[in-house]
């Protein structure tokens, strides 16, 4: 995808969400108020949504006849960054269900790999070594209460 | 509470037991985030938000401030031995400290930048001590009316100093005030944007935002960078006194740089970096040598280096009198104070003048600190550059998610920090500012309290707004920020169309 592209899709993605939140806001109980006097609790979120409503609407307008000086895709491949997103996501289904010593394991492993760790034997002793003495500095050093894992009870 | 009295009455709040170990957590941290290339201070603030919150506020301050000033002190140490700078303002730096470092001279070089920081801080604190009850002495003067001006103006600066065009970041503004609106009204009480949910009904919790924000989109950028192979050159502590001549002309610049810097701290926008690039010309200027400048003159160093932390430290000004950030780093320390339920703007000194005097008076405890650690263990902070960057990353996703949970044992936050940092790492993509989306979502309460209030105040007659003059003179100050780069921009339209015509 192109920077203008993906410009142009972001500046339709936050024009919809204005409107969306300038047709939700006088819905919401109370409205906008009964007069200036007595504001409503929609009337500041009308106003936010109205102002991204005009500044996207702006961006799209700004973004559109560009179209002759179109830049080739800039962006690099996003498969690292997606992995990362996906360790990160698998550590918050994991922690409640598995624990923290798996979940952070998993994670801490994941980022070296990621990370471009050489060895895979260093990067599992690394992230072992790490989650052990990770949990010694949160849950007994700074008395952070991690979940009781409901897989293993 | 005059600024004897008040510095007096800050240092019993910083010398205390709690708040002097705050204070060298924080600039600790902050001398290793500016060594190593990549986290800065924002970000490490940001991470470090979460250890805040068994803490007092003025004890949180205390290290968040350490960490941005002492991000400043670090910044010269890859300058001068690696030419990186671990720090944007440090980019001067390179040019003659690498070249003094090749000389041999690397730890004079260190030296003369770490004093001339610590002058550069005490300077500032000085300005900070006098000049900031002037300013907040209109404290008591403040209404709802001139909270809402101060709002918009704080916004508008900070909009307008970040970089960005000025639609996108009035998207950023709209979308930070969209967000702080999900959850209860502040004066009726209903429920907005809830779904039904009710871990929503308490609104969005701004740490994991700014985690996310920060932390989080921060290592899905870096996820492609090229780890740093080069290796530092060695640096020997029996070589860091300067000689007698270097320190001759090492003393002047040090002075002009740290009140240079002081001033331009008190100007919105990137200025420690403006700083140290003016102060490197006027040393240059100035100098008997000026060949010299580029292959290894000190006044290159010491100048532009007390520049920066003279620049870091004059920002403090119009955050801590009026609760403008002027600098991205002052917007986290902004937030930082919101969460821990201070009043900010000028009725902080008022109302906590424990934080103010507390983090005034141990930016000097600090600097001290600073110049104490940055000297005898250099070494140890060179070895930093060693450690291989995938270890950092990996450590710091960790301590993402973990501090994140520590908060209030929530799921949900967790999930919140997730969708922040793709939102954030999307936003940099399509270069939006996310800082400008925290500073609207931090203020976004306080900026719709204060506009409700005076709609009440005034029978819904904004115009009565305007007339009361420290709201008026904001908004006319916050107008003005608004449209002076669309005027400074006329005279070349003016001419473009000009040369159509001819």
């Amino acid at each position: 995808m192109t920077a203008r592209t993906s410009g142009l899709l972001c500046a339709l993605f936050f024009v919809l969400l204005g409107g969306g939140q300038m047709y939700l806001a006088p819905r919401l109980a109370g409205g906008l108020g009964l007069s200036a006097a007595e504001p409503g609790p929609g009337l500041f979120p009308m106003m936010t949504g109205a102002l991204m409503f005009i500044s996207a609407t702006a961006l799209l307008v700004q973004l559109l006849p560009k179209a002759q000086t179109e830049e080739a895709a800039q962006y690099r491949s996003p498969r690292d960054v997606i992995f990362l997103i996906a360790a990160i996501a698998l550590y918050i289904f994991l922690l409640p269900r598995a624990g923290f010593f798996v979940a952070a394991f998993l994670l801490l492993f994941g980022a070296l790999t990621i990370f471009d760790m050489p060895s895979i034997w260093r990067r599992l002793m690394t992230a072992a070594f790490a989650t052990v003495i990770s949990y010694g500095v949160f849950t007994l050093g700074l008395s952070v209460n991690m979940p009781n894992p409901t897989w293993f009870n | 509470m005059n600024a004897f009295e008040g510095l007096a009455f800050g240092f019993s709040i910083a010398l205390q037991g709690q708040n002097l170990l705050a204070c060298f957590a924080g600039v600790l941290i902050g001398t290793v985030v500016g060594v190593l290339p990549g986290i800065g201070p924002i970000g490490a603030m940001a991470l470090l938000l979460p250890v805040t919150y068994s803490m007092t506020p003025a004890g949180a301050l205390i290290m968040l401030a350490g960490i941005y000033y002492g991000s400043m002190y670090g910044g010269s140490t890859t300058s001068i031995l690696l030419k990186v700078p671990g720090e944007v303002s440090s980019v001067i730096t390179t040019i003659d400290g690498y070249q003094m470092a090749r000389k041999g001279r690397a730890g004079a070089a260190l030296f003369v930048a770490a004093v001339g920081s610590f002058v550069a801080g005490s300077i500032g604190i000085l300005g900070l001590a006098f000049l900031a009850p002037v300013l907040a002495s209109s404290a008591l003067r403040f209404g709802p009316p001139e909270f809402f001006a101060l709002c918009i103006l704080g916004l508008l600066v900070l909009s307008r100093i970040t970089g960005s065009s000025l639609v996108r970041a009035a998207i950023m503004v709209a979308l930070g005030l969209s967000l702080s609106t999900v959850g209860m009204e502040p004066m009726s009480g209903v429920s907005r944007f809830t779904f039904g949910s009710l871990e929503l009904a308490q609104g969005l919790e701004l740490v994991p935002i700014a985690i996310g924000l920060f932390g989080i989109a921060e290592l899905l950028s870096s996820v492609h960078e090229k780890l740093n192979s080069e290796k530092p050159l060695k640096v020997k502590l029996k070589e860091l006194l300067p000689t007698k001549l270097e320190w001759n002309r090492a003393q002047w610049p040090i002075v002009r740089g740290s009140i240079l810097g002081f001033l331009f701290g008190l100007i919105p926008g990137p200025t420690a970096i403006i700083a140290t690039f003016s102060s490197y010309a006027l040393e240059r200027k100035l100098s008997k040598h000026p060949e010299e400048f580029g292959h290894g003159a000190i006044e290159g160093v010491a100048g532009p280096e007390s520049a920066n932390n003279g620049a870091a430290q004059g920002a403090f000004i119009p955050l801590l009198a009026l609760g403008i950030p002027f600098a991205p780093a002052s917007a986290m320390l902004l937030t930082a104070l919101l969460i821990h339920g201070a009043k900010t703007g000028p009725m902080l000194m008022v109302e906590s003048p424990e934080i103010f005097w507390g983090v005034t008076s141990s930016m000097y405890v600090g600097n001290i600190m600073l110049l104490l650690l940055n000297l005898p263990l250099i070494g140890v902070f060179v070895a930093l550059l060693r450690l291989p960057m995938y270890l950092i990353s990996s450590i710091v996703a960790l301590l993402c998610v973990v501090g994140t949970y520590a908060i209030s044992n929530s799921i949900l936050d967790l999930w919140v920090l997730l969708l922040s940092g793709v939102a954030g790492y999307l936003l940099r993509q399509l270069k939006f500012e996310p800082v400008i989306l925290l500073m609207a979502l931090a203020l976004g309460p306080i900026l719709e309290r204060s506009l409700l209030q005076s709609l009440y105040l005034t029978q819904g007659n904004l115009e009565e707004i305007m007339a009361r003059p420290i709201a008026g003179t904001m908004l006319t100050i916050a107008l003005m920020v608004l449209i002076y780069p669309l005027l400074r921009k006329l005279p070349a339209q003016f001419q473009k169309l000009k040369s159509i015509h001819t």
